[in-house]
């Protein structure tokens, strides 16, 4: 039973391993403190993943379904807000891009995202040095007219809410890329991925209801404090640390 | 001899499995029946409050949207313990999200009103 555990740990950690970038140079750290940066949190999934393991005695199995919270929740709005206050804890002047677009300008936007996540898959594994187009040219305009200087794009791959088997604790995990741009200068100046993972408890609910219920109450405090400890935790594998705002512990 | 052992042990333990999995931590609500949705008259959050998110929500003509929910969340892994060794079986290539086995459909006009519903005769639970 071990061995399964054990196997079952690895793949969980498995699935954070990409290229990041090293932490910025003090001089970009200055030169995004001093400029306006706007944040865009794209949300690629739209939809929470649910797991239940079983002990079957043969085996343990587990079970997956997928919860859409499409047109109940506008997430890349609000998610935008709540990171661009986690910067500001940097001393970054940010704040969430999204305000400053009309509706409609906002639906465009989305089919452009998705062709920068492309890009930026292509990316994956290559430095900064490689010259991959990443930031699509009308966005890095639109955003410059509006006042900006830096942008901070946040593609959310996704949450999952795992309720495990064998007395463990309920698992929670959300992965997430992280690239900053230089506008002005058209320039990927830092690229990378967080994800967390993490026990909770779910005070004796479904996973559904714990997350769901009243209006997605219980994922959206969830995201709020996941993304607030990838910002206030000051380890390796942390924003701060990882971008160089921060020395680590 | 030892490989036709592990896939005898592997035929076994799908077969006996899959048809027999219930989830009940995650919540899944099935009594589709019993929220008595009335076509013209429900609303798509009365629908949500009741059957918590859809699975998939897919756009229609007339800016018309279909709730699909599930009948039953789908076995994804197996993991065994033989012998020695542990095994995991990643059976995500047999999740079809369009397929909603004893699940139901709820078509919803673009004011969220109920157009047109498709739920199980009947539902075991």
């Amino acid at each position: 039973m071990f061995r399964i555990l054990l196997l079952s740990s690895f793949m969980l950690l498995n699935a954070c391993t990409s290229l990041q970038t090293p932490p910025m140079k003090s001089s970009d750290i200055n030169a995004l403190r001093s400029g306006k940066t706007a944040v865009m949190f794209y949300d690629v999934a739209g939809q929470i993943v649910y797991q239940e393991d079983t002990y079957q005695v043969l085996a343990i199995t587990t079970s997956t379904t997928q919860a859409s919270y499409k047109g109940f929740w506008d997430i890349n709005k609000d998610m935008s807000v709540i990171h661009a206050n986690n910067l500001r804890g940097f001393g970054v002047n940010a704040e969430s891009a999204y305000k400053k677009f009309a509706p409609k300008e906002i639906q465009s936007l989305k089919s452009e995202q998705k062709n920068m996540l492309e890009q930026l898959h292509k990316s994956y594994n290559e430095d900064l040095k490689t010259n991959i187009d990443i930031l699509n040219a009308n966005l890095r305009k639109s955003l410059v007219k509006k006042g900006y200087d830096y942008l901070v794009w946040v593609p959310f791959k996704g949450y999952s809410l795992h309720v495990r088997t064998l007395g463990l604790a309920p698992l929670e995990q959300s992965f997430m890329n992280y690239t900053i741009f230089d506008l002005k200068h058209n320039k990927l100046m830092w690229k990378g991925v967080f994800s967390s993972y993490t026990t909770i408890d779910l005070k004796g609910k479904t996973s559904k209801d714990f997350l769901e219920r009243s209006n997605l109450r219980g994922y959206k405090a969830r995201l709020k404090t996941l993304t607030h400890l990838i910002y206030a935790e000051k380890g390796h594998g942390q924003i701060g640390v990882s971008l160089g705002f921060v020395k680590p512990n | 001899m030892k490989k036709f052992k592990f896939i005898g042990l592997f035929v076994l333990i799908i077969s006996t499995m899959t048809a027999c999995v219930t989830t009940t931590e995650i919540g899944l609500n099935r009594n589709f029946s019993k929220g008595n949705f009335i076509v013209g008259k429900t609303t798509k959050s009365e629908v949500v409050d009741f059957l918590g998110l859809p699975q998939k929500i897919e756009k229609g003509d007339h800016s018309t949207e279909r709730f699909i929910y599930p009948g039953e969340a789908l076995i994804t892994n197996v993991m065994t313990g033989s012998g020695n060794n542990g095994h995991v079986f990643g059976l995500s290539a047999g999740v079809n999200e369009d397929e909603v086995e004893n699940g139901a459909v709820y078509t919803f006009s673009q004011k969220g009103i109920l157009i047109n519903k498709h739920e199980p005769k009947e539902h075991a639970n």
